[in-house]
């Protein structure tokens, strides 16, 4: 087996290769997507990195092909499978709606028509008891008549499975047995949890896109044999880490979220790396930014995350996603206030000044204005940008708002920048954080452009851009290690727990990692096992996840947890109370450790700074005076250590990074660019 | 410090500091919502909160319902004019909950704390919050009260905190009044820490951008807001209309209907809205404070003006609401007002009169009511009460642009969810037989109303149900010639010789015994010969639309065997209609 690792990151136009030798040594390379035969763009990805199969020991892949499927309707034709007299639930929902004011409001159509939602008499109890009989007869007609509906998967979701999923079992012995040819998803073996809308939710979406997903991994792993691969095929997860070939064909649902996970993970890693536990981080592209805090060095895991209004009640990294990109445009509202977002020019025709034919002013076209890009120098100067074309834009806003063009491009950026300050602070406080105490990581195309005046705006004193920024996701994806989610609901008060029947659910869910691990060809010195229990006040709905120490509780263990629940509660919350404290789900997730690829350091003074100053621009800020000179930098020649003040503007071929007068930058040990928000530190020799 | 009321401050300052007030009123919503100690505004989002002016004029708000937005201007007002801004200071924190000033029910308790920027009132945040018990008559929720003196403790703009010092003596009295004092209380912190979470956020604000940016920053926040209100206004048509709708009884008076009535008047400056020939007062707790009176009406009017745009207190400058005080819809001291559907049905009403000047604006009737089922009890395994309560969705009004939606929660409480089966199971001695639509109770249309939803509860022990419902008398209107939709209703144990079909009910269950919660349909919009047949057939192999229907109603036939459309049939039948 080779030594190389591999992450190819499939995106809606791009798809980014990164490939990485055993000393570290980058290579990125981008080919355009072909979405209707992914696997040519991944092998073409391959070809034009100039790597050899054979020479791969490690691939990991990231694929939106789950989500365009979602986004174009172009999943399977799917049957859902319930109990009797529930046929409506997935089709009712949770019967909320988003819009407060729209009394003509319609929901997004539904992935399975009321028609194809099928009825089979049974039932359990909450605790796990048989109610009402399996009826097999009854399973039998409902598997017989999926197939005159040309049905080619099916979602099993039947009450209380959760807690007893004998009947969801039986379910899937007789559709084996009558029609073979369906795939078959049962809601239990996604999420052992209550709620019924949100496991049926869940279960429809892994059944919508496993037949093509299915066909598509089974093609690609196919040809890259074909090829010589024989290394480890692993793809990313919504929840973080990597899944095996072998577990993304059983439950693709753990793909559907995975765009921005890779991002995630390499900043996790990134935090041990740097010695920096707390990061918010922000990764804006084109059309939005993805938001996300790493907590003690640990990605945040979220269980109630959604596709638009469907919920996939999986752990999935804890990403908040808003419309603010690059392409996010600028628009006068109906009282005469200039507003930016959330409506996209996307990639066609993208802002005014790629020259695609867009005539709208976006948030690249006020950044080029204000003198933050340079015409000639973006993407490393393979896309000449249209600096006239983005002035017409941004006249016509200006006349209506009775500003100079200068005062509405600078505008444009602060209140993208106040609305990307707002959701960063939204999300932590939601969580319990305040944004000061984190340092501001930022990435993706965009990231570094507005990171210093986000962090000025909500106080955070530290920001750092990885190097690459524009590749980070794909980087963070060599970082991963494979996991398996695991959990159980058992609603139970803790101070009178039965420790012994705690114990027993632990050591199921162990048990499950165990063989799963085992599938997945991990010995038992690469298993981790990382419990933990999710809580509440009795009475309360909304629950903390606790990390236990260990996954065989203790009677004084239980003091602990409570202990730990309270200055969690008290952290997230603001208060904690005396009212019991109850059980909701216990929850495992076991973890196969790969070896960590090597980062190399960046040589100290291995560049000569002396060429790294690459001339002067005149920037637009209201806050300076106009046409300030900020001094721009090649960042490819900025040594390691190296420090300089703003104002400044630092480039590289995809990115460029804004700091202001007060900021200063150091070039650390890995070639990050860490700035202090805010300081007056003099330039160090 | 100078004061100047004329402060200029530039367009994209002003836009910022919105951006940022907005931003803080959805972080008190998500400390609320979080933090809360009840299922009630978890799941039911039973709530309202907003950043507020030193005028008491809303400048953001993020309620939970629909039927909250402005929901604390007047109360605000009011508790100004009684305690006088001299007697409010820093760190305190003030109760509200006198229903004829706090706009709402007893239970809906507003707290509110003033923004000081030093020794200077910039402002207030309030927040009100459904509270489970405060020593009201009945456990749960009261249905036939006849004064306020029977609703519970009443709090009078009391201070909870003076000065940051939390007030003891108000806490045990609340402690002491209340049936579930520590969910009461911490629900109570909860709503605390969100008033203060906001009003950091504003002095963080003005610390950044100056007292005096601020102030001229509010001033063109509020001129612009109603800047949008006034240009969507001027292009609705210029109009007076009027319509009437009935609740089903007051809770005492059970065979009386309770009439309804609004008359809109559209002008190019204004909309009035006057509830006059509605109901007198009633004797049971139906009575609209009339604070809550104008919230609806903002409601009907946000909807018809600025749906797209975040609420402020500007966006109703052009809005004018009259009701007669000591009627329904304007109630006065010692007037009942604990149950509020009037409010609830009020906002069709007025949909219901701008139906004859706006047609192709506002939508058919939906199911009309939020049809919560509350149960409270004993629960038989713990030894303590349990209450659980679900509201359900109602098919909604088709319009002119197409049908209206099938079992969504009720226009005036959007971000209200249904309470799942696995979890009212596991928390209460209830087991849920079906959850389902209810076919045909979508009003005949060339856009057809939305269905009904039907959810069938079987009581384990011995609890008292409680079904808040009132409208199951007078059935959803259509629009421009299309039908009625299918009124709800609730059955009581069917199919014994006790089975009563009702509306709102206070009924002792005895194990075994079963309540039918149906939630009613929207109506239809135009001729339902005219909707395609393929819609038609489509319905019906779907199941909202059945057979028979089909065939009698929108004159197209479908046959029964091979669900496939009878072309020749169809023209027939409509030829014949």
């Amino acid at each position: 087996m080779g030594v190389m690792r591999v992450s190819v990151d499939v995106g809606g136009t791009f798809t980014d290769v990164i490939v990485m030798d055993e000393v570290g040594g980058l290579r990125l390379e981008k080919v355009e997507t072909t979405p209707h035969e992914p696997e040519r763009g991944v092998l073409e990805g391959f070809d034009k990195a100039e790597v050899a199969l054979p020479d791969i020991g490690f691939f990991i892949h990231g694929t939106t092909l789950g989500i365009n499927a979602l986004l174009t309707s172009g999943g399977a034709r799917v049957a859902i499978i319930t109990t009797l007299g529930f046929r409506d639930v997935y089709e009712l929902g949770r019967t909320d709606r988003e819009p407060m004011y729209d009394f003509k409001y319609r929901k997004p159509p539904s992935l399975v028509p009321r028609h194809r939602v099928f009825e089979v008499e049974e039932r359990m109890t909450f605790q796990g008891d048989v109610h009402t009989p399996f009826d097999r007869l009854q399973a039998e007609d409902v598997a017989a008549s999926l197939r005159a509906l040309g049905v080619t998967s099916v979602a099993v979701c039947f009450l209380h499975s959760y807690a007893n999923p004998e009947h969801e079992l039986a379910m899937e012995r007789i559709l084996g047995a009558v029609c073979p040819e369906v795939s078959v998803t049962l809601s239990h073996r996604l999420l052992r949890e209550y709620r019924e809308y949100e496991r049926t939710s869940t279960a429809v979406i892994d059944a919508y896109i496993k037949p093509l997903t299915r066909s598509y991994l089974d093609k690609l792993d196919g040809q890259l044999g074909g090829a010589g691969f024989a290394g480890q095929f692993l793809l990313t997860r919504s929840g973080g880490g990597a899944m095996t070939l072998e577990s993304a064909k059983e439950h693709p649902v753990h793909l559907v979220l995975s765009g921005p996970a890779g991002g995630v993970i390499g900043a996790a890693h990134l935090s041990d790396l740097l010695g920096t536990p707390n990061l918010i981080t922000i990764d804006m592209g084109g059309t939005s930014l993805d938001v996300s805090l790493i907590e003690g060095g640990r990605a945040r895991v979220e269980h109630n995350q959604s596709f638009r209004t469907l919920p996939i009640s999986i752990p999935s990294l804890d990403i908040h996603t808003i419309g603010a990109g690059g392409g996010s445009i600028a628009w006068i509202d109906d009282g005469g206030h200039l507003q930016v977002g959330p409506q996209s020019a996307g990639a066609v025709p993208g802002p005014a000044c790629y020259g695609k034919g867009g005539t709208e002013a976006t948030f690249t076209d006020a950044a080029l204005a204000v003198g933050y890009l340079d015409p000639d120098n973006f993407l490393g100067g393979e896309i000449g940008l249209d600096s006239a074309a983005a002035e017409t834009a941004i006249a016509t806003l200006a006349a209506s708002l009775r500003l100079s063009p200068e005062e509405t491009a600078s505008g444009i950026l602060r209140i993208g920048e106040a609305k990307i300050a707002g959701a960063v602070r939204e999300i932590s406080i939601e969580r319990g954080y305040h944004p000061k105490d984190f340092a501001l990581l930022a990435f993706g195309g965009a990231g570094a452009l507005v990171a210093a005046g986000v962090a000025r705006e909500l106080g955070i004193p530290r920001v750092i851009v990885p190097p690459g920024p524009a590749n980070f996701s794909a980087f963070g994806m060599l970082m991963v290690d494979v996991v398996h989610d695991f959990s159980q609901t058992h609603v139970t008060e803790l101070s009178t727990v039965d420790i012994a029947a705690m114990n027993a659910i632990y050591a199921s869910l162990v048990a499950r990692g165990r063989d799963a691990l085992t599938a997945d060809g991990f010995a038992e010195d690469r298993w981790q096992f990382l419990p933990s229990a999710q809580l509440r006040y009795q009475g309360q709905e909304h629950a903390v996840t606790l990390p236990l120490a260990g996954h065989e509780l203790t009677r004084s263990g239980i003091d602990t947890i409570l202990e730990d629940f309270s200055a969690a509660h008290e952290r997230q919350y603001g208060h904690s109370m005396k009212d019991p404290v109850e059980i909701v789900t216990l929850r495992l997730r076991a973890v196969g450790l790969l070896s960590r690829p090597h980062i190399p350091e960046l040589a100290a003074a291995d560049r000569s700074s002396d060429g790294a100053r690459s001339g002067q621009r005149a920037v637009y800020l209201p806050a300076a005076v106009a046409g300030t000179n900020y001094a721009v930098f090649d960042r490819a020649r900025l040594p390691r250590d190296h420090r300089l003040k703003g104002p400044a503007i630092i480039e590289e071929p995809s990115s460029t990074t804004v700091l202001h007068a007060g900021d200063a930058v150091r070039v650390g040990t890995y070639g990050e660019l860490v700035i202090d928000i805010g300081s007056t530190e003099e330039e160090t020799p | 410090m100078r004061e100047n009321a004329t402060n200029t401050v530039d367009p994209i300052t002003v836009e910022v500091i919105h951006h940022h007030l907005l931003s803080a009123a959805r972080e008190m919503n998500r400390n609320l919502v979080r933090t809360s100690y009840n299922t009630i505004v978890y799941e039911v989002h039973d709530f309202g909160l907003g950043i507020y002016d030193r005028k008491a004029r809303m400048l953001a708000e993020a309620p939970g319902l629909a039927s909250f937005t402005r929901g604390n201007d007047y109360g605000l007002q009011k508790l100004i004019e009684f305690l006088g801004l001299d007697n409010i200071d820093p760190g305190d924190v003030i109760l509200l909950n006198y229903p004829y000033w706090s706009s709402a029910h007893t239970l809906d308790v507003m707290a509110t704390s003033p923004i000081f920027h030093g020794d200077r009132l910039m402002g207030f945040t309030a927040v009100k919050l459904h509270w489970l018990d405060l020593g009201q008559k009945d456990a749960g929720y009261v249905l036939d009260s006849t004064s306020i003196f029977q609703e519970g403790v009443i709090f009078p703009c009391s201070k909870i905190y003076r000065r940051g010092v939390l007030n003891e003596e108000l806490e045990d009295l609340i402690r002491f009044n209340s049936r579930m004092p520590e969910r009461v209380l911490g629900d109570m912190n909860a709503q605390i820490s969100s008033c203060r979470t906001g009003e950091r956020r504003v002095v963080e604000l003005i610390d950044r951008f100056g007292p005096d940016t601020f102030d001229g920053a509010v001033e063109e926040i509020l001129d612009h807001g109603e800047r949008i209100a006034r240009t969507r206004l001027a292009a609705l048509p210029n109009g007076t209309w009027s319509a009437e709708d009935y609740l089903d009884d007051d809770g005492i008076d059970k065979d009386v209907l309770v009439k309804i009535r609004a008359t809109v008047t559209i002008t190019d400056e204004e909309m009035v809205v006057d509830f006059s020939g509605s109901a007198g007062a009633t004797r049971g707790p139906i009575n609209l404070p009339i604070g809550m009176t104008m919230g609806i009406a903002a409601l009907a009017f946000k909807g018809v003006t600025t749906p797209d745009t975040p609420a402020n207190e500007g966006n109703f400058r052009p809005l004018r609401v009259e009701a007669p005080p000591g009627s329904v819809m304007h109630a006065l001291p010692p007037s009942p007002t604990f149950t509020l559907w009037t409010g609830i049905q009020a906002v069709e009403v007025i949909t219901k009169a701008l139906a004859a000047g706006l047609p192709e604006v506002v939508p058919a009737c939906s199911g009309g009511d939020i049809f919560s089922v509350m149960g409270v009890g004993v629960h038989p395994s713990s030894g303590k009460i349990w209450l659980e309560a679900s509201n359900e969705g109602v098919g909604f009004g088709a319009n002119a642009g197409g049908d209206g939606e099938n079992a969504i929660m009720h226009l005036t409480e959007p971000g209200c969810r249904n309470n799942p089966i696995e979890v009212l199971e596991t928390k209460a001695p209830l087991h849920i037989e079906n959850y389902a639509l209810r076919q045909d109770s979508g009003g005949p249309g060339e856009h057809r109303g939305g269905v009904g939803v039907t959810r069938t509860y079987r009581f384990l022990a011995p609890a008292d149900a409680l079904t808040l419902v009132k409208k199951t008398k007078t059935k959803p209107w259509g629009m421009a010639g299309g039908s009625q939709g299918a009124n709800g209703y609730v059955v009581l144990r069917p199919g014994t010789d006790r089975e009563t079909v009702t509306g709102m009910v206070y009924e002792a269950m005895a194990p075994d015994d079963v309540l039918v919660n149906h939630a009613g349909g929207g109506g239809g919009w135009g001729d339902p010969f005219r909707r395609d047949p393929e819609s038609v057939l489509a319905d019906v192999v779907n199941g909202y639309v059945s057979l028979a229907s089909a065939r009698e109603d929108y004159g197209v036939a479908v046959d029964a065997d091979t669900l496939t459309l009878d072309l020749a049939a169809t023209e027939a039948l409509r030829e014949g209609g």
